[in-house]
Parts: structure tokens; C-alpha cells; sequence
């Protein structure tokens, strides 16, 4: 225990010592935060539309205006065509509309009436923003037109209920599991470099030749990062809470003890990928691919994974990440529900302690060697 | 005394070498991205697909049993479970086996067979928003549907306003393709920025970056050694990922090819310029890699890629401006999707540009400063 202790000790002055430590638990997390809370939105975003009116109609300059006043549409009226269709090339605008001249004595002879809508299909999810906008905004101006009484009635109304999260606002989600990508970036990065450049130096040949037990060797790796990853949670969710206003539903405990849990996992990826490379180039390139990136795009955070293909499917599952994301979101949104933090932590524990039995072989087999 | 030529061809064989001296360094240079541009193109998608979702239906009747079908039918939903009571909702809702439930009240037949409103109400799970709001929007869709039969069938004629929508540049709106366009350049960015960054910090460490210094070499002649070989080697790796693009995943490619290859040159030359620059402020490895990590991860999340630059707050737009990213994916989108023509390619040309100059020269800077 002596022998940790002095282990542990002596990794804290190492941290200490490299600023970039303190910066990658605790200026990285911040910015990230910031940046997903402000820089980043997956609601309802506002887009460009350009619309060309053919109809002289007055009553359809009205339709114009409520294009207008849509706080979700920037509207730019066109005179021209080619004009209109120049600037979706250009991606100036993301939509173009066209009201076709017959557009209002349609209606008025209760016959179905077009409107034309060019999109930006290169960029997919405005495309279909602008779609629906324009479905509803024509269908809300309909209804309050001068030929309302005209209109096919909207027989069954849909009433949608946002359980967990009202106002479904995407930062009370992404935020949070934002930290997937942080405690990825300490328990797998930090951890990768730092260890590999022991190996590097020949530092950890030589401690390995000593007649330390293995298990106190990977112990001292493990706590030190450990301790770094728990203090920068810490940080991070205080934040979060106090300061950025996310709602958190959930339960401190439950959240630190499944965060130990991911973290746990995420130092056991790192320990194996310095030990496999022994090189600090291509431990934080393997680190970006097994941990930063899965983390950002594997882990359900912007990419739901009900609707990949099955076999990806499956290994998001041998992914921790997922796992993590999971709990965390409904950690904050819907409170402490017991089958998910049981599932998920069963998940990150059985994956952690698998990795931790690969990284003891792997430093035990070393000194037998 | 060896000509320059020779002297430099010198230097970035050096360069080159000690990125790729042997088999494992190659293989986590060049496999990574391959395979995660053959993993996420086919696994990432924004489309909302499978869903379960359960159904209260305390009609019971024909009419209610129509609409349901409607679900059914639709190639969103995956399983329609049908359920008597509000708890067991609640239960699986909670613990995410279904994503949404559909509840019909008694009296749904008896206004729909009247021509008045039937309000039927759907539960989401608000911990995943966009799942959420799509499924939300196919509801609409069908009840829309539903709503335009039933008036039907009532008698009820009447007009409606049709939106006829056509997509362009990719018209059967395919999300692979723009997710492909934006994959090639933020792969690109990873393995660039990591080639270049470590590449003087490793030296300091090392401490043979003062014998390069106090070598024959200008500033300039260290800087290009510095620079040419992790270029070649990410423009290999964007050449790669672009034929695997184009053959693999049947993604069109419009524009001028020539333009293309000489954009990701510029581009690239930025990236490497900011790798460069962030190796030149780090006394070690670890510090490099955290300046990649933190330029990356911005750049990445402010490119556009996952939403849109002019939603943003003004601060953040602004900051766009130094991120080569947005107007490498631009020229990438532009290019395979749009046929974007040399006079829309070289404004996204200029930025690109201006920010290889400034990381560039500020990186030699340091050369130039550690010679003195």
C-alpha cells in the first residue's frame, strides 16, 4: 500500500508540474460546455428562405407576410428567378418558394393549390427544416385566410407531450453528455500520453524491472488519472448546474458512483493503447480514434443508434460510451430510474473490469519476460 | 557544400521517416481513417427509423384502429404495441424501450364520423430531442393523412395547399452523402493536425530540435521540411477517402476534379500551418496534443457540420472565420454535390489561404527566433 501511495504521490507532482494537465480537467471541459450550450443547437434552427411570388393576389401577400414574421424563417423576396436559384446554389439561401400565379384562384374554386419549393439538398437537415416550416407555416396561414372556410378540415389534431424535457431544448441533453467526451479525454488521452511517454523514456522498463508487484504498478496508474477525472466531473457538473442552469433531476450519488464507473473503463482503453504503442504520436492517434471519436459519434449523443444498421448496433456496445450517455441523459432529464442506472453501470463495469484484468496481464507478462 | 536542393530533399526525407519508419506507425496513420470513414458513413445517420411505439387506444372502433394503421404502415415505426393502461406506458417509456406512445381518447370515432376535431395525443421522450421532434413531425404526417380521408369519406370537400418540394443536388435526400462530404474533411483535420502538431513539440522533447536549429538550415528550409511530408501524406489519405467515396458509397462528384485536388492542397496547407503553429508554442508532446484537441474539437462542432454557422450567436459566427474547417467542407460540399463553379470555390479559397499564411509564418517565426 506504501509502495501506491509513493506511486500516486509521485504521478500528482508529474501532473502538477505540466500545466496542461489542470487545462485538458479543467479549461477543456468549460469550453466544451460553452460551446455546446451556445455554439451548437439541434432544435428548430432558423433558416434562409427566398421566395418568389407570382400570384398578384393581395390576400397572398399576406401569406408572404407570415413568412415574414416566422421567428424560424428568414425570408428575402425575389424578383427574379434565376436570381433566387443562383443563391441556393451559392448557399446563400437554403430554400426557394415559388407561388405560382394560379395559386389563389385555386383555393377560391376549393381545388388544391400548389407551392413550388426548391431546397438545398447538400445540406440535408436545413433541407428538411425548410420543408416542414413551409408545410406549416402555409398551413397555418391557410386556416386564417379569407378562404378558411374552404379548407378541408384537419380532422385528428396531434397534441405532443415532451416527457423528461417540456420545452425539448437539446442542451438540457447535449450538455451533459458532454461530459462522455470529457472524462474520454482524461481517462483515455491524458492517461495514453502520460504512460506512454514513460515508455518512451524507459522510465517504465525500468520500473518494471524492479521487483514492485504488478498489480501496485497498475494501481498507480489507475488512481492518480482517477482522482483527475472525478475532480474535473466534479467541476464540470457544478457548472453545468450552477452556472450554465441545466436541470438535474437525478441523484449525486447515483451520478458520481456510474461516472467513476465510465471513468474506470476509460482508463483501462488508455493504459492498453500506451502500453500496445509505447509512443505518445501514435498513443493520442490511437486514442483520438478509439476514444474521442466513438465518444462524439458512437455514443447516441448527436447520432441516435436505433437507426444504424444492426451490426453497428452491436458494437456501439462494446463501445462504454454509449452506456455512459445513456445514463447521463436520463440521469439529469428524467431522475433516478433504477433499471437504467443498474443496466448501464453492469455494462460499464463488466467492460472495465475487462479491460483492467488486459492491463495487468499485460505489465505482469512484461516483467516474467 | 550540398546545394539547397539536395540539403533540403535531405531534411524532408528525415521528416518524412519519422512518421513513417515502421509498419505500426503507417498502420495508425493510414488504417484509422479508412475505417472510421467506413464505419461512421455507413452507421451515422440523423433519420429517425425503428421506432416502437405504444398505443393507448381507449376508442377501439374502426375509425381508431384506421389511424393506428397508418403507423403501421409507415416505414418509421418498427412495432405498434397496443396496451390497455397509462402505467405501463409510463414503464417503458422511462426505461427507453419504446420512444413514443400514441394515446386515443373514447370519444375519437364519435367526432371523427361528426367532421369535428379528434384530438389525439403523443408522448415523447424528451431525453432524446431530435428523435423527439422527428417523430413528432411523422405523427403529423399521418394524422394529416388520416384527416384528408376521413373528411373525405364524411363528404367534406374542400382545397388545401400542397407543397411540392424538390431537392436539389441530392434529390432523394440522401443523408450519407452529406455526412461523406463532411467525413472526408474532419478525418482529413484528425490525422493532419496530430502528424504536425506532435512533430516539433517531439523534437523539443527529444532535444534534437536545437541540433536541427543550429544546423545549415534557414528558417524557411526547416519550415518546409516541417511541412511537405505530413502534406503528402494527408493528401494521400483525402485521395484515398475520396475513391472510397466515390466507388463504395456511389457518391457523385460534380465539380472540377482538378479544382478539387488543388483546394485540399490549400486546404490541407492551412491545417498543417495550425498544427505547425500549435507544435511551435509547446515545449512537449502532451501539450501539443492538447492545443489539437483544443482547436479540433471547436473547429469540428463550429463548422457547420452539425448545425448551421448563421444560426449561431454573432460571437461564435465571427470565430468562424478562423476555422479552416468551415471552408474546407464548404469547397467539399460544393465540389462533389453542387458543381460549385472557380469563382464560388476561390472565396472559400481566400480565407483558407490567408489563415495557411498566418499559422505558417508565425510557426517559422519561431524557427527564426530560436536561430538568433
Amino acid at each position: 500500500m506504501k509502495i501506491v501511495l509513493a506511486f500516486v504521490k509521485k504521478e500528482f507532482l508529474q501532473i502538477i508540474k505540466d500545466p496542461s494537465s489542470l487545462v485538458i480537467a479543467f479549461i477543456i471541459p468549460l469550453m466544451l460546455i460553452f460551446i455546446y450550450m451556445y455554439g451548437v443547437n439541434l432544435d428548430a434552427v432558423k433558416i434562409t428562405l427566398g421566395i418568389k411570388n407570382d400570384d398578384s393576389n393581395p390576400e397572398v401577400s399576406s401569406l408572404m407576410k407570415s413568412f415574414g414574421h416566422s421567428k424560424y424563417v428568414r425570408s428575402q423576396v425575389y424578383e427574379d428567378k434565376e436570381r433566387m436559384y443562383e443563391d441556393i446554389v451559392r448557399s446563400k439561401i437554403k430554400g426557394a418558394l415559388i407561388i405560382p400565379n394560379d395559386f389563389s384562384t385555386k383555393l377560391a374554386s376549393k381545388q388544391d393549390a400548389q407551392l413550388l419549393l426548391i431546397t438545398d439538398g447538400a445540406e440535408i437537415n436545413q433541407a428538411s427544416y425548410t420543408q416542414s416550416y413551409v408545410n406549416a407555416i402555409s398551413n397555418m396561414w391557410l386556416a386564417s385566410s379569407k378562404y378558411k372556410s374552404f379548407v378541408t378540415p384537419q380532422l385528428v389534431n396531434v397534441e405532443s407531450r415532451y416527457w423528461y424535457n417540456q420545452d425539448i431544448d437539446s442542451h438540457h441533453v447535449i450538455v451533459p453528455a458532454s461530459l462522455a467526451v470529457t472524462m474520454s479525454l482524461i481517462g483515455i488521452l491524458l492517461t495514453a500520453l502520460v504512460v506512454a511517454r514513460e515508455w518512451e523514456r524507459g522510465t517504465m522498463e525500468s520500473l518494471l524491472s524492479t521487483n514492485i508487484k504488478p498489480i501496485h504498478i497498475v494501481l498507480g496508474k489507475y488512481i492518480p488519472y482517477f482522482v483527475v477525472g472525478m475532480l474535473s466531473l466534479t467541476f464540470s457538473v457544478s457548472m453545468m448546474v450552477l452556472v450554465f442552469g441545466i436541470p438535474f433531476r437525478g441523484n449525486y450519488f447515483v451520478l458520481f458512483f456510474v461516472s467513476s464507473l465510465f471513468l474506470f473503463t476509460c482508463l483501462g482503453i488508455g493504459l492498453i493503447i500506451s502500453t500496445l504503442t509505447k509512443n505518445q504520436l501514435l498513443a493520442s492517434m490511437a486514442s483520438l480514434v478509439a476514444g474521442f471519436l466513438p465518444a462524439l459519434m458512437l455514443s447516441g449523443m448527436i447520432f441516435p443508434i436505433n437507426s444504424m444498421p444492426i451490426g453497428f448496433q452491436w458494437l456501439t456496445q462494446v463501445l462504454p460510451p454509449r452506456y455512459f450517455v445513456t445514463f447521463i441523459r436520463s440521469e439529469f432529464l428524467a431522475g433516478t430510474i433504477p433499471s437504467v442506472v443498474l443496466l448501464n453501470s453492469l455494462f460499464l463495469f463488466v467492460l472495465g473490469t475487462l479491460f483492467f484484468m488486459l492491463v495487468y496481464k499485460k505489465t505482469a507478462r512484461r516483467l516474467d519476460a | 557544400m550540398l546545394s539547397t536542393f539536395s540539403r533540403l530533399s535531405a531534411l524532408i526525407k528525415k521528416e518524412f521517416l519519422a512518421i513513417w519508419r515502421d509498419p505500426k506507425s503507417r498502420m495508425i496513420i493510414i488504417a484509422p481513417p479508412l475505417l472510421q470513414l467506413l464505419i461512421f458513413a455507413n452507421a451515422l445517420t440523423m433519420e429517425i427509423k425503428n421506432v416502437d411505439i405504444m398505443v393507448l387506444d381507449r376508442s377501439k372502433t374502426l375509425q381508431s384502429r384506421e389511424f393506428i394503421s397508418g403507423f403501421e404502415n409507415s416505414k418509421w415505426f418498427r412495432k405498434v404495441i397496443n396496451v390497455d393502461n397509462m402505467s405501463e406506458v409510463k414503464k417503458d417509456l422511462e426505461v427507453q424501450k419504446i420512444q413514443a406512445a400514441l394515446i386515443i381518447d373514447s370519444d375519437f370515432s364519435k367526432n371523427i364520423k361528426k367532421g369535428h376535431k379528434a384530438n389525439v395525443q403523443i408522448i415523447l421522450d424528451g431525453r432524446s430531442t431530435s428523435t423527439a421532434a422527428m417523430i413528432n413531425g411523422y405523427a403529423s404526417q399521418i394524422a394529416a393523412q388520416y384527416s384528408k380521408k376521413a373528411a373525405q369519406k364524411a363528404g367534406i370537400k374542400g382545397a388545401s395547399v400542397n407543397v411540392e418540394v424538390r431537392n436539389w443536388f441530392n434529390p432523394n435526400t440522401e443523408y450519407r452523402w452529406y455526412l461523406l462530404t463532411s467525413l472526408i474533411v474532419i478525418l482529413a483535420l484528425v490525422v493532419t493536425l496530430v502528424l504536425t502538431a506532435l512533430s516539433i513539440a517531439r523534437e523539443r522533447e527529444l532535444g534534437t530540435f536545437e541540433q536541427l536549429i543550429v544546423g545549415p538550415y534557414t528558417s524557411f528550409e526547416i519550415l518546409l521540411g516541417k511541412t511537405i511530408p505530413p502534406l503528402l501524406l494527408s493528401i494521400t489519405v483525402v485521395t484515398v477517402m475520396t475513391i472510397i467515396a466515390i466507388t463504395c458509397f456511389k457518391l457523385p462528384f460534380t465539380g472540377s476534379f482538378l479544382l478539387f485536388v488543388f483546394s485540399c492542397f490549400v486546404a490541407l496547407l492551412s491545417i498543417v500551418g495550425v498544427g505547425l503553429f500549435i507544435s511551435s508554442i509547446c515545449k512537449n508532446q502532451q501539450q501539443a496534443i492538447l492545443g489539437v484537441f483544443a482547436f479540433m474539437m471547436p473547429a469540428v462542432l463550429l463548422s457547420g457540420f452539425i448545425s448551421p454557422i448563421d444560426d449561431m450567436p454573432p460571437f461564435f459566427q465571427h470565430l468562424t472565420w478562423l476555422n479552416p474547417i468551415r471552408f474546407f467542407m464548404n469547397i467539399s460540399r460544393g465540389l462533389f454535390l453542387k458543381d460549385m463553379q472557380f469563382a464560388d470555390v476561390f472565396m472559400n479559397l481566400i480565407p483558407l489561404f490567408l489563415i495557411a499564411l498566418l499559422t505558417l509564418s508565425l510557426a517559422s517565426a519561431t524557427f527564426k527566433r530560436n536561430l538568433e
